[in-house]
């Protein structure tokens, strides 16, 4: 009796283990993942609330934003089947290497009709000592850096070997830096300065723009892998996102407000020296 | 097969399926923590003594916003020697610190904190004194060997925030006490700049305040809330206040998030891991130069948090390019 009285327990036991099993595989989402080394780690938790407010709606996806470069690397590199977005800078890095060979770049992010932006050097003053300057910056360092050397493209790199890097949340919070004497320099984007100028007339009559970079593409959005049926209804539902007031939210928090299909003939076709 | 082989089975299968269970979201907690590891790391290294001995003094090493300043300054300065104490549940603060000066030497001292700065304020040491989330900042302002990082955005960040938000707002109200005069006085010309009109109301008491800000949330189009102890007498006083702005459709942007479970539409935050690397580039600053006074700086970081509810409700003309640049979205 005692005997059949521990099977009966180890067999609930397993009923209700395997049935949190069951659970698990039928809820198995389609992930999204993100990492993007323009924007701050501290604005991951609203992202997620927000993509996840719009995916829950269109069926079982999940965003899922991630912390640091290493981390979204070995994710492409071992899920058998997500999405990934990321900065094109990141993309053209990881396009040298063998882990997106098996992805494909589906969607790029867009605003006001443009797939690129700029992003700007702007000092208080029309000269800085470059290899002693402090330098506010939303990117974190080595993205920062590969922006300068894209700026300086005819300068020696060693030249900033000395800089000191604060880096802020936000493009604006850069700006500002520069604007209270906080920092000599800002790396931020053309529409950031634009911005500003328009709200506060005399914070940016002193700032100077020091130098440009090339067209930078926007965000990349690379499906790994995912069947057919449902590269369809995922690429759908991201497009859809403009027209809803929750994916538009989500959109706008990426600083974007569509996304635009790759026409990968044609990116093929018109290769990619000048994208970042 | 007999019951005993069978209970062996069942147990083999019940461990398989709990290790599989438990691998996916142990993955996911790599991803989370890899943060975590970090600062781990960064307390923990042996830094070389080739930049100069740094104590950092912490408050209570327990509250995330005290952490995440000092996580962010041992990143930014690996190259130093840093020694950390925590004061938290330290009854003799100054006694520790004390003997630790006089055991050891340090070329300056980071402290994060009301407690950690009034105890080393009250030793007075004679070596740059770096300090942040320290409330009364301004005490500090005059004394030579004292720089810092003021604990809220500077007033002009803040109302260009609030008008990179919501464009349409012209008239901002505020309430204050005669301690912030010079300070609202030094605001108008920013907000001028802004387009933006402050509409001000001196409270000379708070039994007043009532009757003065309905008065106020009569004539504008936003309150702001100024870290003013004179307005904010009691927590009490406040929900009064938030209570009375909601009944008029009235928003209020404020330069704390905790107001926002009050009720507050728009709080810009300094963002304390800026913060931390803010004191780090000061400290740099200090070791290279000790003599070097800098003035005391407001952070360079914002973090924004903002109530879309309300600003639906209040039918506030929401900037949706400014949405890039918010932290927290709060829908209640």
């Amino acid at each position: 009796m005692l005997k059949f009285r521990v099977l009966l327990l180890q067999t609930l036991f397993l009923f209700s283990i395997t049935g949190g099993l069951k659970h698990a595989t039928a809820t198995e989402n389609l992930t999204i993942y993100f990492y993007n080394p323009e924007i701050n780690i501290t604005r991951n938790a609203v992202l997620k609330n927000i993509f996840d407010l719009y995916l829950e709606k269109q069926g079982s996806y999940q965003f899922q934003p991630v912390d640091n470069k290493v981390t979204f690397e070995t994710l492409i590199k071992t899920k058998p089947s997500a999405i990934f977005m990321m900065s094109n800078w990141h993309y053209i890095q990881l396009k040298k290497t063998q882990i997106l060979h098996a992805s494909s770049l589906v969607l790029r992010g867009i605003k006001n009709g443009k797939d690129t932006y700029h992003k700007i050097l702007v000092g208080k003053g029309p000269k800085l000592d470059l290899s002693v300057m402090s330098l506010a910056t939303s990117g974190n360092e080595e993205y920062s850096r590969s922006i300068l050397n894209d700026i300086y493209s005819k300068q020696s790199i060693d030249q900033f070997s000395s800089l000191n890097i604060l880096a802020v949340p936000k493009d604006i919070d850069a700006l500002m830096a520069v604007g209270f004497g906080l920092a000599d320099a800002a790396l931020t984007t053309k529409s950031s300065l634009d911005k500003l100028s328009i709200l506060h007339q005399q914070q940016n009559q002193p700032l100077h723009i020091l130098g440009e970079s090339h067209p930078l593409k926007r965000l990349a959005v690379v499906f790994k892998q995912i069947p057919k049926i449902e590269h369809h209804q995922i690429q759908t539902i991201l497009k859809h996102m403009a027209k809803s007031k929750k994916g538009k939210r989500g959109l706008n928090m990426l600083g974007l407000d569509d996304w635009q299909l790759v026409d990968q003939q044609l990116t093929k076709n018109k290769g990619q020296s000048n994208d970042y | 097969m007999s019951l005993k082989r069978l209970s062996l089975l069942l147990c083999i299968f019940c461990l398989f399926v709990f290790v599989s269970c438990t691998n996916t979201p142990h993955q996911k907690r790599i991803a989370a923590n890899s943060q975590k590891t970090d600062f781990t790391q960064a307390t923990t290294r042996s830094i070389n003594a080739e930049q100069g001995r740094i104590l950092l003094v912490s408050t209570n090493r327990q509250i995330d916003r005290y952490e995440a300043a000092e996580a962010s300054f041992i990143k930014t300065l690996t190259n130093h020697t840093i020694h950390t104490v925590d004061l938290n549940q330290n009854n003799h603060p100054i006694d520790t610190l004390q003997d630790l000066l006089n055991e050891e030497h340090f070329d300056a001292i980071y402290c994060i904190g009301a407690k950690a700065l009034g105890s080393i304020d009250y030793i007075d040491p004679d070596m740059p004194v770096i300090f942040s989330s320290v409330l009364n900042w301004r005490r500090f302002n005059e004394q030579d060997n004292y720089n810092g990082i003021a604990s809220e955005v500077a007033p002009e960040a803040q109302l260009t925030w609030f008008k990179y938000f919501f464009p349409e707002i012209k008239n901002i109200g505020v309430l204050y006490s005669s301690d912030n005069q010079k300070r609202l006085k030094e605001a108008a010309l920013p907000a001028e700049a802004l387009a933006l009109q402050l509409v001000t109301q001196e409270i000379n008491s708070d039994i007043q305040l009532g009757n003065q800000a309905k008065d106020l949330l009569s004539n504008v189009d936003a309150l702001w809330l100024i870290s003013d102890p004179s307005v904010l007498v009691s927590s009490d006083q406040a929900k009064r206040l938030f209570k009375m702005a909601h009944k008029k459709h009235v928003p209020i942007f404020t330069y704390h998030s905790v107001f926002m479970d009050m009720g507050a539409t728009l709080s810009i935050t300094a963002d304390l891991p800026t913060t931390g690397r803010q004191a780090a580039l000061m400290m740099k600053k200090v070791l290279k130069q000790p003599d070097f006074k800098q003035t005391i700086q407001f952070p360079a970081g914002s973090s924004i948090t903002l109530n879309i509810k309300k600003a639906d409700t209040y039918k506030l003309s929401l900037n949706g390019d400014a949405l890039d640049s918010v932290d927290e979205i709060v829908e209640h």
